[in-house]
This record gives C-alpha cells, structure tokens and sequence, in this order.
C-alpha cells in the first residue's frame, strides 16, 4: 500500500484567472457573510417562518454531503475491496471530502442561528432526534477525515519541517510529532477508514430520514420512508461521478491528460449503483403510485422529472456504453449530470418538496443566500487549490478549463412558485326577528355590571352600564336572559324558567352570578364563567355583522334621529367593544414625558407622539373645524361648510368673525386669533380642554384657546382621562354664550352633578339618577361625538331617546300604556318629560344690544343676581323654570345664512324647526326660544356681523364695528345699520324629569280632565278608575312645578296649544291632523 | 475475482436496505412519551369567538412580545389570513363561508385562533437536537434557548406549523412560540389568552374533561358542530382541541393523519442505533472484507495492482 510517489504538490503558476474570479466570488460571499452576522439572517436571505430551510441547507449542507461521497466510497472500493488501481483518484477524493465535510460545517455556521453554540448538541442529547445522529456522524467523520489526512501531511513534511521565526524552536517537537503519527497512523488507519465508511453510511441515510418527521409538509413524490435508503444509494452511486468530474476538471485546469485508465474502470461501477438507485427510486414511486402526480404539471413535478430523467436516467443510459465511459468528453458530460441530478434531488427533498400547509410567503433564495453558498464553494475550490499546491495530492504533469461550471449549475438551481391563500367576501343578510309580548315594568332600570370576580381576570373596560328596563321592554321576555333558576342553594345548574312564572311572580329571576362564577370551573367546566355568560347573552343578540332591525317592526319617523324621510328606525345593536364600555383609561403620570413647567403646544406634542391616529381624527371633527356638512338645513342639505366659523350667526354674541380672541376660548385649539389659523396642524389642538380630569383646566378668556397661565399643565397632563360633565360641560357646553346657562334652556352648571329630579339621566346615583357621563348618550367614535343641536348645522352622527328607550317605551299593558306608546308617532318624548326647561338655574331668553354702550353703568343686576344690563352687552332677560314653546318638528331646521335677506315685516327667525300637523315625519317637540334685537343693515336689510372685540368694546362705534366687522365677512356695508328682533330655537333634550313628574293626560287634553274622563271612548271597567288614570301624576307634576318656581303658565289643562299647532282644538273632542278616527263620539253619532 | 467484487458490491448494498426498510415496522417503535392524567388543554369552541383580538393582546402583553405596528383593536387585520410568528404567539382568523353558487347559505364568518397545538407527541421535540423543546407530563411543549442552537428543525417537524423564528436578531435569535403560560398553570393560573377571552371560547381544563365537554356540546346541539373534534387524534391528539361548524378544512386548518410522524423517525432511528447493533455490524462486515481481500490478494492479484499503479 505504499504508493506515495506518485503524488506530489502541484509546481505552476497559484494565480490563474480562474483563481482571481474565485477570490471575487469569495469577497462578495464575504460580504453577505458578514451582513449575516451583523444583522442577522433575515438580512440575507429569504428563509422565513414557513421556509425555515432554504438553499444553505439544501446546497451548503445536504448536497455538500451527498457530493463529499467520493471519500468514502473509493475508500470502499480501494482500501475494503483492496483495488490499488483506484488509489490514483483516493487522495483527490478524500481532499474533497475533508474540504467538503468542512464547509458543510462553515455552511452550517451561516445558517444556524445561534453559531456560537454548536457545540451545545456535545452536551445536550436528544436521542429521538435524527438531526442529532447526522450532526453526531459528521461530527465525527470530519475528525475522521482529518486523521485520514495526516498521513498525507506527514509525507509532506516530515524531515522537512522549518518553522518560521520564533516557532523554529518547535522544530524538533513537530518533527518528532509527525514521526509518531506516521509510525502509529499506519497501523491503525484501517480502523479509521472503516469507522468512515460506518459513518458516511449511517448520516448519509439519515439525512433523507431528517425530512420523514414532516409528512404533511413534503410532497409525497419524494416523502417514502425509504428516503433514508434512497439518500444513501444516491451517495453511493454519486461517488465515482463526483470523483470523475472533479479528477477531469483537475487535470484541464493544470492542463494534464484525463486519467482515463482509473476512470474508465471506475465508470464500470457507475451504471451499476445508478441502476440500482434507480429501480429502487421508481419501484418505489410504483409501490406507492405517487405517479398520479407526475403529469399535474406543478413545480413539485416538473423538478421531479427533471431530477429522474436528465439526473438519473440519461446518466445511467449513457454509462452503460463502453464508449461514452472511454471518452473523458462524455464521461465528463454523463458524472456531471448525475452530480447535477444528486444536487438537484437534495434541493428537491429539502426545498422544491417542501410545502407547508400556510403559504403567507413564498422561498426563493435570496441574492445573499445564493452569493454566500457560492462563496463558499469558491472558498473550498480555492483552498483545494492550496491544498494541492502545498501537498501531494495530485499525480505529477501541466491549459486551462475554468472550474466555473459548477457554479453555473449552482445559480441554475430550482425554483419554488406558490400561490398565496385568497379568501371570499360574502354578503350578509339580516335576520328578521319575531314579535314577542311585553310585560316587564318591574325590570329594574340600570345595571352597573362589575364583578370581582370578573376584575380579577381581566381588567381592560370600564363596567358596562346595562340599559336593564329596556333590553327589558325590547325582549319582552325575561328567559332570555334569566334562563335558569337554582333550585338549592348550591345548585348550579337550576330549573328552566317559564315566563309565566315569572309574571305570576312565582319566582323571581335570579342574579347571573347564582350559577356563572369564576371561568374553568374543572367541576363544571360546560357552565361559562360569569364574563362568558355576560358576553355570551350579549352577543347572542349583538352579533357582528348582523344588523338587527327593530324587535316590534318598523317605526314610520323619528324625526331626531333619521331627519324628514320617513324610514325605518333599525337600531343597530351595538357590536364592538367600546360601544359597550369605555377602555380604562391608563394611568399617564408616567406615561407623560415632560417635566417642569411645559407650555401647552408641548403637551399637545408629546400627546401626538403615541396618539398620533387621534390627533388626525380630530381635524376632522366640526370640534376642530366649527363647520362641518348640514343634512338637516334646509335648503342647505349638501353643504358641507355651514358652520360658526363661516356663515351662522346667532343673537347671543353674534358672529365670530373678527371677534377671534375671545370666541375662541371655546375652541379645542391654541391660537385660531384671526382667519388666518391653520386647521391641518395638528400640534395646535388642545387636548386636556376635554381631557382633564383635575377640574384645574381653564382656557383665558380672550386667550384665543390657550389655557390660564396659572395652569400646571404638567398636572393636567399626567391626569387626562375620559371627558366627562366637568370637561364637555363645564369647559364648554354649560357656558355657551360667555356664561353659565346663557345659551341652553337644559344645560347649565347644576347638571355637573345634579339630582335626579332635576335630570334623571345625569342625576346622582345618591338620588336615585342614573349618573350618566355625557358619551354614554353622545356616542363618540374617532372623536366624532353623535348628537345635534338646532343652533349648529355641523352633525356627527344622530341620537334619540328612542334609541334606548324604544318607540314603545311605556312599560306595561295599561289603558293609559296604550295610549302613550301610540302617542310617540306624533310626539317626542321630550314633550311630555321635559314640562319645564331651565329648572335648575335661570337661563337668557332675551338679548337686546341696541342698548349696548348707552348708559354709564357698567352692570346691573335683576331681582335673581343675573344682570339685566351689562355696558358692553345690552339688556338682558333671565328666566328660570319655563314652559317650552312647542312646534312640529320634523328633524329639518330652516337656518339664516350670512347675507340672507331679514324679515322686514316682523321677527327674523335665525332659526326654525320645520314641520306641520300634515307632515308625516314631524312630531311636537318643546324648544326654548330666545329672542334678541342685533344690528342690521339699514339698506342692505342683512344682519351685520360687528366687530365687538377689540372694536365696539372700545370705541363703542356701532358704525365702525360694522364696518370693519362686515369687511372680514366680506359682505358690502351700506353705512347705515338698524336693529332689528330675531329669535332662535333652542331644542330641549336635557333635564329630563322623572317618570313620575311626566305631563300626565289632563295637562293637555282637558277635555279629559272632566267626566266621563277616557269614558268618552272607553266602556266602564270594574277595577279601572278612570280619574285616575288621566290624573293620577297631577300632584306630583305641581310638586315640581312649586319645587322650582315654575311660570304661572304651566298649570294643566292647556299645556299645549292645539290650535296653535293646527289642530282645531283638542283632538279628543274635535280630531283633525292625522287622527282621521276621532273623535269617536262624534263618529258614533253620526 | 470478478464474481467476488460483484458479490461484495450487492451484499454492502443489501446490508443497508434491510436495516432501513425494518425501521418501519412498529415493533422496533419508540413509547410516545407518556401524558400524565392531569394533562391539561383547552377546547376551542370556534362558534364561540367573535374575533375580537384580546386572547392576542393579553398574550402579546404578558410575554412582552413586541408591539404591533396596527393596534389590537384594529379589526381590518382579520381580513388576511395570519399566521403566529415571533411577534405574536396567537393570532385570530377570520374565515368567510364558502358559498355554493350564490346562495350564502351561512352568512356568518368563522373566527378561529390559532396557537401551537402542544401535541401529546410533538414532531417538534422528536425533532429538536439538542432537546430545547419538551413535553411538560402536564401538557405545555416548552422551549429552552440555552440549549438552542437555531437550526430550525423544528418548525420544519411542526405539523402545524407554529414555530417562528427571529430571523432579525444576528446573535441571539430564538425560537418563538405559544408557552401554554406554562409558568403561570403550574401555579394554577390560566393561560393569558384563555383568561381575558370575554366568551370563554377555550375552555381551559383536564384533557381528559375537555374531551367529555366536547362530545356533550356536539350531543346537546345536534347539528351545530361538525362530527369532529380537531385535535383528538391528529398527529397522535394535541392539548388543544377544536369544535367547529364548519369543515376543518375550510378554517384553515390543515388536514392531517392520525399518524404520529415522530413514530416513523424514531423507528428508524432507534432501529438503526439498538444496542449499536448496525453500525458495529456494518463495521466487522467491512472489516472481514478488508481482512478478506487482502489475504485473497497477496496471491495472484499482484500483478493486477502493480498494473493499475503503472498506467
């Protein structure tokens, strides 16, 4: 076995061109390589998480390995079979292999993500694992082959070893070490070759076994439990190809003759071991008819055929005549194909094959991943290179072929197309539901639900206010939801209820928490703990996507909510979260990021930087703009620039127009001071006006929006919560016109925490209210807050009473219950449940500025402390607890515009509910109306929009203010003004009283008032007294009258004035309007 | 001489194929590992959810996972099929109906969360080389990142596909997946997801009882679920377990065997590896063909090689 002569390092040039593209290619690799390490994989490559494996493994390890087969199976055939011809080609083949193993390794370094510990397999064992066995036999073989090398290192240095420098003095040591290896080496080698050829066996199986463990994943042409053994025949028969086509490329490279006479006899072994791999490749598709998906033309089966036929069989056919095996040419041609077919099939089994069941993705190798795989081979040509120039490896003897091909084929490699996952969008239709019957007036109202038992497992919303009475009254069944009732006491799972027990009052409905406590119970895991049953119940109804229409059919109007077209009410069951509770607001002291004394375009800067989204909502809202689209204007309906900020006027203080400064300290913005304010910057709003929740929070007067200068803001800041009565109120609302009730018969600052007789929504929970905050009526959704007031035209969404409270919201099967449900066609609630408006404090009715400047005082107070006359302002008129004014209103409101024409002949309305008693959608509403006297234009007979502060406030030069006033409106200004009396309307949709302090029959209909009360149309019933029915709630009502001092007109018996409102009379005794049956004693004489 | 080195040839062939081809028989098939009677899982009740997001939320908030970039209330997400990853160990689908022509027969789409299914016998830990993934005896399939080398072998093994990867992190890149909190049960606490859950879409529970709970739902509403129980048998039954009214396949899950892959890997493995029986057997074979064709060479074949070693 001693054949070391013929071997000696090759004696030519280092640096060919081949040499310079190699270290090109290895500098991009490197490149890439570095970019991986820097910034991690994803930076690189393409793998993601439904490819975790890619090209580097596939190339840079499994064909890496399956190429590297030339090591230990012309060890087989050399050293076990003992054919010394072979041992022309067996250090060439084990150079490769040791280079190939290595870089298998250098490979795998890229690809795992945690390289700097590999060594962790060495300690942690998992036996089960396949990889583990592979990384195992790898392992071990590379230190095998390195053993196996040694001998071919000693050969070239030994008795010739010169170190440099000051490593000579080791000289002796190594030589001595080398000596040594030799002497043992040769004894033992044959230890070594066998435990490789062990091991090339044993991982080279087991690398098909690592892709068996997804069978779901791997196509099923190649997915075979005899992966393992086809990966091994493919090793074997790869082998000599590999070690033929690399000896050809060798010796064209250093331009020697093609050792043929070893080639040739090994091509004999080639047919052979491609033959067998592939009868065992197809007899296996054949057993497992995995053919069928050979012709379906996808990537999988395409890479299949090419793989089998031009990798496998043109090789195979090729190889068994003898010619193409004696021509270096063809044999060439035939091992190439086959190495590409081996290449191939390992990109196949471990990337084309792969198809994961979610494709959000899809692999195709990356530019970096493709450069570093490259790099790398270049790198291992290249140290192949060294390796034969420093060491016997090669025969001796010198054209040049360039070792390019290979990577060629390499970029060539296979691709991986896949179509991502499409989903379809179906209509929904709505469900009609069906009738169900009433009778639930013991419901109670209002139900906070809030349960610790809830709190302790999840703690993001406020408790959800549950509107009790009127699920209630809209179910009309309280089984729905009371569907159980516990027998015992620690029963759990009850009885079903009926309805009329519940109604006999047989039983009562028991509290969801009797049965649903804390979630997952184990003992009774089918009963939802109480958040699930709460959701569960809800939901059941409010459904996402479903819109579910009235429970008891279609209402024909509902003039607040929908506006004149008469059209079905839908209410549309809430369905998200938040409409049902408010998020917990958190605490933002530390989420705050300012310090020391911050000005308030900082606060609104450091709000943006997380609530950027909100800031670009609230430019959108008519809050921010003071004009916004007017449904509900007549005339003006597809406008959508009416507002405060353009062409409105009013007869409180006017315009804004010139009066910027002091207008727009009720603005949610710092610094609209002139027209020139830019709505589209967002660092100008204010957030803690209604954010606030300290009560600290006050804007200057004539600060133009910016807060007080005594303000900590810092404070405020790191307190923001929801807004609520004192910001929406306080701030703003309960203050329009400059003052507390000025603007508003139902809003005033008593409502910031008011008793329930005085509004029954906002009340105390102390006196039986409700304590609504004001979203739990006005809805907001990105800042756009529903609700509308007659005075503004800019609407963001509607609300109603009805919404809550139904179309029927009289609980009870009564005559009187009856009668006041069919009353909700023709009149709003408000009518009868808001007798007087302004109950709580007094409020302006009347506003005259044509005083205004005359007299010498400055202020004069009335009889109730509210000032009569104030010099800057005029006359005043104050009142408190009045009787509304009632009007058809159908939703539409006629409104004065800048430059409309007054009235000259009478009153000028600035603006006007419209309906009448022949339109359908029009219902009586009450109003407050206010009337005033304002400057006009004498000549033009248009109101004038004055300048008043930082004008007539000064100068007090009506013509002057006019002037300059009517320049920044851009109306024409004849020089000659007047006053002239306007009134508005003012909806009333607060204050509302208890149910028991209602207007009851009489107050309206006296007619009723007197015998034979509802006998009129009703027989006599035993048990029904009449009287009281009509007037059973007389006394409570002049209680409260006599509480707050209401005017003298409000006594019953003509609240309404029917003829005022169209009608002849009182339509119980003369009908008319709508009510084409009464009146039914009439009818019946006739 | 020819007849012999084709002799050999065949027999170092056939020495393989039967050691590799008698790994599939069961005989040689590992124990699955064993769950202990108090297993825990959750049952999912996919008609329950109504896509809200908190189950992603909560889970993203106890982990510390990495904000996303839209909010959890942004509902708009469910419109594209997800997947968990690295940033989020669950996530929520949302499913529309197929319709047959164009009569929507169920207008209501199907909302299914999805997280690792913590198999009885996951592919996973067969998979993983180093064991940083293992099954707790209580259910979770938890990762260990000391271990970890990143190979990523195990979101290759994952039947469902759940393993993420940090692909961004150049240094110290984890494997990312569903915890089952398992920190939290073992103290008796509850999984983030199935604790903010406002409908108790997954019930939280012994195995043995979801199981129970499962087929009394399918019997008390005929009709409502499919006759299947996702996750009781596939790929050898996972903790988590589904209930749905739609086929299985149609909310995205994929279809799988009652196969436990991990069964057929280990076969192999352990058949190859028993007592180190093939590898040494391999190795005295090759070794008496060595000694074999040595001894038979000093012989006549000497000419033979001296004429190989010549050419």
């Amino acid at each position: 076995m001693n054949l070391k002569e013929h071997f000696e390092p090759v004696r030519e040039n280092f640096l060919s061109p081949g040499v310079m593209v190699l270290l090109s290619l290895m500098a991009v690799g490197g490149a890439f390589a570095a970019a991986r390490f820097t910034f991690g994989i994803g930076k690189v490559s393409n793998l993601n998480n439904q490819f975790p494996w890619g090209i580097w493994v596939a190339v840079d390890v499994a064909s890496g390995v399956a190429l590297a087969a030339g090591g230990f199976t012309t060890g087989l055939i050399a050293y076990i079979l003992n054919r010394e011809q072979y041992h022309a080609v067996i250090r060439p083949a084990l150079l490769t292999a040791m280079l190939g193993y290595t870089f298998v390794v250098l490979g795998l370094l890229v690809d795992i993500g945690r390289y700097w510990n590999i060594t962790s397999p060495i300690f942690n064992h998992n036996g089960n694992s396949v990889l583990f066995e592979v990384a195992m036999c790898v392992m071990i073989y590379l230190h095998v082959l390195y053993i196996e090398f040694i001998p071919i290192v000693v050969e070239r240095f030994k008795g010739k070893v010169n170190l440099p420098g000051p490593f000579a003095a080791m000289n002796s040591l190594a030589e001595s070490g080398l000596g040594i290896a030799d002497r043992i080496l040769g004894k033992v080698m044959w230890f070594f070759i066998i435990t490789g050829i062990v091991l090339s066996c044993l991982h080279q199986s087991s690398l098909g076994s690592l892709m068996l463990i997804a069978p779901y994943k791997v196509h099923p042409l190649w997915y075979t439990p005899i992966l393992p053994l086809l990966f091994l025949l493919s090793a074997f028969a790869a082998g000599y190809p590999m070690v033929t086509f690399e000896s050809i490329i060798v010796s064209k490279s250093f331009g020697r003759e093609p050792e043929m006479d070893v080639l040739t006899p090994l091509a004999k072994f080639m047919p052979v071991l491609m033959g067998f791999y592939l009868a065992v490749k197809l007899g296996d598709m054949f057993v497992r008819k995995t053919y069928v998906y050979l012709p379906d033309g996808s990537c999988q089966s395409i890479s299949f055929l090419a793989e089998v036929i031009f990798g496998v069989i043109v090789p195979f056919v090729l190889l068994l005549i003898p010619k193409v095996r004696r021509s270096p040419g063809w044999l060439f041609f035939a091992s190439t194909l086959f190495v590409i077919g081996i290449l191939l099939n390992r990109i196949n089994v471990f990337v084309v094959s792969y198809t994961p069941p979610y494709i959000i993705k899809s692999y195709f190798p990356a530019v970096g991943e493709i450069f570093i795989t490259v790099g790398l081979i270049a790198t291992l040509m290249f140290i192949y290179r060294v390796f034969v120039f420093i060491f016997p490896v090669l025969g001796a003897r010198p054209e040049k072929m360039s070792p390019m091909i290979l990577l060629i084929f390499m970029l060539a490699a296979g691709t991986v197309f896949h179509s991502p996952a499409t989903a379809e969008m179906p209509k929904n239709l709505p469900v009609i539901s069906e009738k169900v019957f009433p009778s639930v007036a013991d419901a109670p109202k209002l139900h906070i639900i809030d349960s610790p038992l809830i709190k302790k497992y999840s703690d993001l919303y406020e408790p959800v206010r549950f509107m009790h009475s009127k699920h209630a009254n809209v179910l009309g069944d309280c089984t729905i939801c009371h569907h159980r009732m516990a027998e015992k006491a620690d029963d759990r799972y009850g009885k079903k209820v009926t309805l009329a027990e519940l109604r006999q009052k047989k039983k009562l409905p028991a509290d969801c928490h009797s049965c649903h406590g804390k979630p997952f119970d184990p003992a009774h895991l089918d009963i939802p703990g109480l958040k699930a049953a709460y959701h569960r119940l809800c939901m059941d109804c409010h459904k996402e996507a479903e819109q579910t229409t009235h429970i008891r059919g279609p209402v024909t109007y509902s003039a607040m909510v929908r506006g004149p077209v008469a059209r079905t009410l839908d209410t549309r069951a809430p369905t998200d979260c938040l409409s049902c509770h408010p998020k917990n607001v958190p605490d933002h002291s530390k989420l705050v990021k300012l310090r020391g004394k911050p000005d308030a375009l900082s606060v609104t800067e450091n709000c943006l930087s997380c609530h950027e989204k909100e800031g670009k909502s609230i430019l959108k809202t008519s809050h921010w703009n003071w004009h916004g689209p007017s449904p509900y204007t007549l005339g003006h309906e597809n406008r959508i620039d009416m507002g405060k900020a353009t062409n409105t006027i009013n007869n409180f203080c006017i315009n804004l127009t010139g009066n910027w400064p002091r207008c727009t300290s009720c603005h949610i913005g710092y610094g609209w001071k002139d027209g020139t304010f830019d709505f589209s910057d967002m660092r100008k709003i204010d957030c803690l006006i209604c954010h606030d929740t300290t009560k600290t929070y006050k804007k200057d007067p004539p600060g133009a929006g910016f807060p007080d200068k005594n303000v900590d803001l810092l404070k405020v800041a790191q307190n923001v919560g929801r807004p609520g009565r004192s910001t929406c109120g306080m701030n703003c609302h309960f203050m329009g016109g400059g003052g507390d009730a000025v603007k508003h018969g139902d809003m005033n600052s008593k409502l910031e925490n008011p008793d329930k007789s005085c509004d029954v929504h906002m009340g105390s929970k102390e006196s039986g209210g409700l304590d609504f905050r004001c979203q739990t009526c006005h809805k907001t959704r990105n800042h756009l807050i529903s609700g509308r007031s007659i005075s503004v035209p800019a609407t963001e969404g509607d609300i109603s009473c009805e919404y809550c409270h139904t179309d029927k919201p009289h609980i009870g099967d009564g005559l009187v219950d009856h009668h006041m449900n069919k009353h909700t066609k023709h009149i709003a609630c408000q009518t009868c449940h808001i007798p007087l408006y302004s109950k709580c404090s007094p409020t302006k009715i009347y506003w005259d500025w044509s005083t205004a400047g005359n007299q010498k005082a400055q202020e004069i107070k009335g009889k109730d402390g509210m000032p009569v006359y104030m010099k800057n302002k005029g006359s005043f008129v104050w009142k408190q607890a009045l009787k509304p004014a009632y009007r058809w209103y159908n939703g539409t409101v006629k409104r004065y515009v800048l430059g409309d024409r007054i009235n000259e002949n009478g009153i000028t309305e600035l603006t006007l509910p419209v309906g009448s008693i022949d339109d359908a959608s029009a219902r009586i509403y009450p109003f407050k109306l206010h009337s005033g006297k304002q400057i006009s234009d004498a000549v033009n007979k248009y109101l004038i929009t004055p300048q008043i502060w930082e004008g007539f406030w000064k100068h007090w030069d009506w013509n002057k203010a006019s002037e300059d006033g009517m320049k920044l409106t851009k109306l024409a200004y004849s020089g000659k003004y007047e006053f002239v009396e306007t009134v508005m309307y003012w909806g009333l949709t607060h204050e509302v009283v208890p149910k028991e302090q209602a207007l009851s029959c009489t107050h309206c209909h006296a007619s009723l008032a007197k015998a034979p009360y509802c006998g009129k149309c009703h027989q006599e019933r035993p048990g029904v007294d009449f009287k009281s029915l009509v007037t059973k709630r007389n006394e409570d009502v002049q209680a409260m009258f006599e509480k707050y001092g209401a005017d003298s007109s409000a006594t019953y018996g003509n609240y309404i004035d029917f003829k005022a409102l169209g009608y002849e009379g009182d339509p119980i005794e003369v009908g008319g309007g709508r009510f084409t049956k009464l009146p039914m004693v009439m009818k019946a004489e006739k | 001489m020819e007849m012999n080195r084709r002799y050999f040839l065949k027999l170092s062939g056939a020495i393989a194929a039967p050691l590799l081809i008698k790994g599939n028989t069961s005989a040689l098939a590992s124990e699955p590992p064993r769950i202990s009677a108090e297993a825990v899982g959750c049952l999912v009740d996919t008609t329950e959810c109504v896509g809200c997001r908190k189950c992603e939320q909560a889970c993203n908030e106890r982990h510390g996972l990495d904000k996303p970039r839209e909010s959890f209330e942004e509902m708009t997400v469910l419109e594209n099929e997800r997947r968990p990853d690295e940033t989020s160990y669950t996530v929520v689908n949302k499913y529309y109906p197929k319709n047959i022509g164009s009569l929507t027969w169920r207008n209501r789409p199907s909302f299914v969360k999805f997280q690792c299914m913590h198999c009885n016998d996951p592919s996973c830990v067969s998979a993983c080389i180093v064991g940083a993934l293992t099954k707790q005896p209580d259910g979770p399939v938890i990762y260990d990142a000391a271990k970890c080398i990143g190979c990523r072998y195990c979101m290759i093994a994952c039947p469902f596909q759940i393993p993420a990867y940090e692909y961004g992190k150049p240094l110290t890149p984890q494997v990312r997946k569903c915890t089952f909190c398992f920190e939290y049960i073992k103290d008796g606490g509850l999984p983030a997801c199935a604790q903010v859950c406002p409908r108790e879409v997954m019930t939280f529970g012994r195995h043995s009882d979801l199981l129970k709970l499962a087929r009394r739902k399918m019997k008390d509403n005929p009709g409502k679920y499919v006759d299947h129980i996702y996750g009781e048998y596939e790929v050898g039954g996972t903790s988590w377990l589904y209930l749905s009214s739609e086929p299985f396949e149609s909310i995205g899950f994929p279809k799988l065997g009652t196969k436990v892959p991990p069964r057929l890997t280990e076969a192999i493995q352990h058949g190859l590896f028993q007592y180190f029986a093939a590898p040494i057997g391999l190795f005295a074979i090759l070794g008496g063909m060595m000694w074999f064709s040595n001894f038979y060479k000093k012989n006549p074949e000497n000419n033979t090689s001296e004429k190989g070693d010549k050419t």
